[in-house]
């Protein structure tokens, strides 16, 4: 906290690489960059999206591989017609140890490498489709 | 913008000269209000320095009270205050040295 009482905290050691955790409880991503908006005028810039997923992390790593990373990323988007994984604000409850959303992570974009692996690779496996015994 | 645009950036003063590279954003939450968790983040300014050996272990100063040596490995060198950047270009981030100096953060 600062003075003022309002929170202060280190964005890359504080938030990056922390863990996005949905309404359910159950594991939604990291978080791996953060959109920041800057407003017309004097004022001072707003963080206003959580990044995750790869898109996001192509960003953090840069040179080569980022591009690689941000190719791999556009494919999977173009085959699921989705933008890339951007947790607005204003579904985030809480920023502790981790940051806890008020959604589902089913709605989240960030979820869809997964879901990519999980349609086109692991369904792919035979067996892969039994429920968990 | 993007806070990897930031951070690793190299930060110069408007004289020339070299402040060191940016390890971390100071972000307090002070914003507009947008949803459950209240008011978002604002950028107040950036944690300017020639190393980054503390940062990277995560000893952060005013963190780490013993033992002593930790705290001197987690000083973050100068906090830049937002309002004193004149321009982030693609390669670098320039700051207002006078700007700087009115504010007790010398260059």
């Amino acid at each position: 906290m600062s003075p003022s009482g309002t929170r202060r905290l280190w964005a890359a050691l504080d938030l990056l690489d922390h863990q996005i955790v949905d309404c359910d409880g159950r594991l939604a991503g990291k978080v791996d960059d953060l959109e920041i908006e800057i407003p017309e005028g004097d004022g001072l810039p707003v963080v206003t999206e959580i990044l995750s997923g790869l898109g996001a992390l192509a960003g953090q790593i840069g040179g080569e591989a980022g591009t690689w990373l941000t190719s791999i990323e556009a494919r999977i988007a173009q085959r699921h017609d989705q933008t890339m994984g951007r947790i607005p604000w204003s579904v985030v409850v809480s920023v502790v140890e981790h940051v806890e959303m008020s959604i589902a992570r089913d709605e989240l974009d960030s979820n869809r490498a997964e879901a990519w692996a999980r349609d086109v690779v692991i369904d792919k496996i035979p067996g892969a489709r039994h429920e968990a015994e | 913008m993007r806070l990897s645009d930031l951070l690793g950036r190299r930060v110069v003063g408007s004289d020339g000269a070299e402040l060191g590279h940016v390890h971390d954003v100071l972000l307090v939450q002070d914003g507009p209000t947008a949803g459950v968790a209240g008011a978002q983040f604002r950028v107040h300014g950036l944690a300017v320095g020639r190393r980054a050996v503390g940062t990277r272990l995560g000893v952060v100063e005013g963190h780490v009270e013993r033992p002593r040596w930790l705290r001197i490995l987690g000083r973050r060198g100068r906090l830049v205050p937002w309002q004193t950047i004149t321009e982030i270009g693609p390669d670098q981030i320039t700051v207002d040295a006078d700007a700087l100096l009115a504010l007790g953060e010398s260059s």
